[in-house]
C-alpha cells in the first residue's frame, strides 16, 4: 500500500492540470491512467512512422485577439509554462453552413457581427451580446442558468442565426440534447466567436509533451496503464483506491476526472460492497469520427476554411440520432488551413477530420462482424455528404481511419462514448463525499480549455488551503 | 536575511509564478498588480509558494500587504527572522 497526499483518477488534460497544479506547491501527489500515454480524448498515437491525433479539431480562445483576458494566459500561468514553448496557430477562417446558406467568421468578431446582419435579426446579435450573454468569468463555475434555446429564441426568433449559432457551440461542448444550460453556452460562444479557434503548433503532442515534462519536473507521481478498479469509501470519506492489480493507494484527498456516472461506479464501502443508489445518468451526444490522409494539404482541392460546422436536416436539432450516424449534422477540420509559421512541418497538415453524430446504443447492438464494414460505410457516406457540399476529396485519400462512439467508450472509459459527458454536472465540483472532487467534463466545463481550467479551478477551490 | 536577500527571494517566486514577465524594470513601491498584471489566483500562487518554501502561513486578510515588492518585504522580514533565529 502506498499513500500520498492526492490521488488523482485520470489522466486526460483536467487530470494533468491538476496533477501538475498540486505538484507545483509540493504535494505528493499521484496520477492513474489506465492508457499508456496521457491526453484522455486528446491523445495522439504513432501508425507507419506518422503521427495521428485524436478528437482534437481546434483549441477555442484564440488568445491573440483584443478580447478579454484569454483564459489560455490565465492557464498557463498557473501552470508556470511560458507562453513562447506553447506558439498557437489561429485559423483562416471558418464556415457554418444552413442547407444552401452560410455564414464565415474568422479570429476577429468583427466579420461575426457583419456577417450576421446579412440574415434576419442580424442587427440583435450584438445586443444580445452586450446585454444577454453572461459575463465572463475564469474562475467560477459556469453553473446552469437555464435554456440557451430559450434566450436564444427571444432574440433571434425563427431567424436561421439561430441554428447557426447553436450549431458550433453545441460542437464544442452540449453535454444535453436539444438545449443546454445558458451559463456554458456564454462562455463557449465567447471561446469560439468572439476569441476564436486556434490549434498548437505541434499539435496535441506538443501540448502533451509541455504538460508531461512538467510534471516531472515538479515530482508528480505518474501510474501509467493502471485502472482504478475502486474507489473504498466509510462514512463521507473515501479511503483509498484499488487498483486493478489489487494494489491500494491512500491519499488525504482525491480527485475524479473520469466522469460523475464512472466514478460512482467505482464507489464501494469499505467491505467491497458496491453503493446501491442510484447512478447519475450516462450522456447521449457521441461522435463518429474519420480521419481521412490526404496526398496533398486540403486548399490544394479547394477546401480553404479552417473549419466547417454544417446541418442540411430540416430541423436542425442536436441530439444522439436513431441510425448509427447522422452525416447531414456535423464538423469537418482542415488542420493544414490554421496559419502555421511552417505549415510543412506540421503532423496533421495533410489531414482532414470529418465529424458527425453518432448513436452508441446503435453502434452497442450491431452484430459481430459487421463493425468494421459500418464503419467504412460511415466513413462514406460522411465523404459523399461532403462531396454534395462541394468538397469532393475521395480521389485524395491515402489513408482512413474511422472511431466510434465504441471507440471512444473503450479507450476512455466514459459510458456511452459520452463526447462531453453525462447531463448531470457538478457545477462546484463538490461530491457527496468531502475529500473527493470531481474535475473535467462533468465538473461542467467542456473542451480542452474547459479541462484545463476544470483541473486548475478545483484544486485552487478545494484543495489548496485558504490559509 | 537582510532585505536585499528578502527582495531576491520575492522575485525569484515572482520569475516562477510568471515565467513571461521581465522583472529588472520592476518599480519597489508600485503595486504588482498594475505592473505585471498580477490577479486573486497570482497572489494565491505567492502565498502558497511562501508557504511551501518556509512553511508560512498567511491569512486571506493579510493578502492586501503584499500588494508591491516593497510591501511584502516589510512583511516578510519579521516572519523570515522569526523561523530562522540569528
Ligand atoms: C471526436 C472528438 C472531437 C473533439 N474535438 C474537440 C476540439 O476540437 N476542441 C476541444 O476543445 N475539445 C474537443 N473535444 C472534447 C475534448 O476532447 C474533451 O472535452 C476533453 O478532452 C475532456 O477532458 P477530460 O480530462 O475531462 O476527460 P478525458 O479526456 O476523458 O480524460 C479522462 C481520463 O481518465 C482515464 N480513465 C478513465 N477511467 C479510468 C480509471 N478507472 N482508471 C484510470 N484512468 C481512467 C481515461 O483513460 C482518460 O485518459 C473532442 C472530443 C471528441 C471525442
Amino acid at each position: 500500500m502506498t499513500d500520498f497526499d492526492v490521488v488523482v483518477i485520470g489522466g486526460g488534460l483536467s487530470g494533468l492540470s491538476a496533477a501538475l497544479r498540486l505538484a507545483l506547491f509540493g504535494y505528493r501527489v499521484c496520477l492513474v491512467e489506465q492508457q499508456p500515454r496521457l491526453g484522455g480524448m486528446n491523445t495522439y498515437f504513432e501508425r507507419d512512422g506518422k503521427t495521428i491525433e485524436t478528437a482534437l479539431h481546434a483549441l477555442t480562445n484564440w488568445p491573440g485577439g483584443n478580447g478579454p483576458a484569454s483564459p489560455w494566459r490565465l492557464i498557463l500561468r498557473q501552470l508556470r509554462l511560458p507562453s513562447a514553448e506553447f506558439p498557437l496557430a489561429p485559423q483562416a477562417f471558418s464556415q457554418i453552413r444552413l442547407g444552401g446558406t452560410f455564414l464565415n467568421f474568422g479570429n476577429d468578431f468583427r466579420l461575426f457581427l457583419e456577417e450576421a446582419k446579412r440574415f434576419p435579426a442580424g442587427d440583435q446579435v450584438g445586443l444580445f451580446v452586450d446585454r444577454s450573454l453572461l459575463p465572463y468569468s475564469l474562475w467560477a463555475c459556469p453553473a446552469g442558468f437555464g435554456s440557451a434555446r430559450k434566450v436564444l429564441l427571444e432574440w433571434l426568433g425563427n431567424s436561421p442565426l439561430l441554428p447557426m449559432i447553436y450549431l458550433p457551440v453545441a460542437a464544442f461542448g452540449a453535454a444535453t440534447e436539444g438545449d443546454m444550460p445558458f451559463g456554458v453556452f456564454s462562455m463557449l460562444f465567447r471561446a469560439i466567436f468572439a476569441e476564436g479557434l486556434c490549434r498548437p503548433v505541434g499539435g496535441i503532442k506538443a501540448l502533451l509533451t509541455l504538460l508531461h515534462r512538467q510534471l516531472e519536473r515538479y515530482g508528480a507521481f505518474l501510474l501509467l496503464r493502471q485502472r482504478v478498479a475502486a474507489i473504498r469509501t466509510a462514512g463521507d470519506q473515501v479511503l483509498a483506491v484499488t487498483l486493478q492489480n489489487g494494489e491500494s493507494i491512500t491519499a488525504r484527498q482525491f480527485v475524479s476526472t473520469i466522469g460523475w456516472p464512472e466514478t460512482w461506479a467505482l464507489l464501494q464501502d469499505n467491505a467491497g460492497t458496491a453503493r446501491q443508489s442510484q447512478s447519475p445518468p450516462a450522456g447521449r451526444i457521441s461522435f463518429l469520427e474519420v480521419i481521412a490522409e490526404l496526398s496533398c494539404p486540403p486548399a490544394e482541392l479547394g477546401f480553404r476554411p479552417s473549419m466547417l460546422f454544417y446541418c442540411l436536416k430540416d430541423e436542425c436539432d442536436f441530439r444522439a440520432p436513431s441510425e448509427l450516424i447522422e452525416p447531414r449534422l456535423g464538423a469537418v477540420c482542415a488542420p493544414g488551413n490554421f496559419q502555421y509559421p511552417d505549415p510543412a512541418s506540421e503532423p496533421m497538415a495533410k489531414t482532414m477530420r470529418l465529424t458527425c453524430l453518432a448513436a452508441y446504443d446503435q453502434w452497442a447492438s450491431l452484430p459481430a462482424g459487421q463493425y468494421q464494414t459500418e464503419k467504412m460505410k460511415a466513413a462514406e457516406k460522411l465523404l459523399t455528404t461532403l462531396a454534395s457540399l462541394g468538397w469532393d476529396i475521395r480521389p485524395a485519400i491515402v489513408n482512413i481511419e474511422v472511431t466510434t462512439p465504441l471507440t471512444l467508450a473503450r479507450y476512455t472509459g466514459r459510458s456511452q462514448g459520452a463526447v462531453y459527458g453525462s447531463p448531470h454536472k457538478l457545477w462546484d465540483g463538490k461530491t457527496p463525499f468531502a475529500n473527493l472532487f470531481l474535475a473535467g467534463t462533468d465538473q461542467g466545463l467542456p473542451g480542452v480549455v474547459g479541462a484545463l481550467l476544470s483541473g486548475i479551478i478545483v484544486v485552487n477551490q478545494h484543495l489548496l488551503p485558504k490559509a | 536575511m537582510t532585505e536585499a536577500e528578502i527582495r531576491q527571494l520575492v522575485l525569484g517566486i515572482i520569475a516562477d509564478i510568471v515565467p513571461d514577465q521581465d522583472l529588472s524594470q520592476i518599480r519597489d513601491d508600485e503595486p504588482l498588480r498594475d505592473q505585471l498584471g498580477l490577479d486573486s489566483m497570482d497572489f494565491l500562487d505567492i502565498v502558497m509558494e511562501l508557504r511551501r518554501r518556509y512553511r508560512m502561513q498567511i491569512p486571506e486578510e493579510d493578502y492586501p500587504r503584499l500588494a508591491t515588492v516593497a510591501g511584502t518585504i516589510e512583511y516578510l522580514k519579521p516572519r523570515l527572522a522569526q523561523l530562522a533565529p540569528g
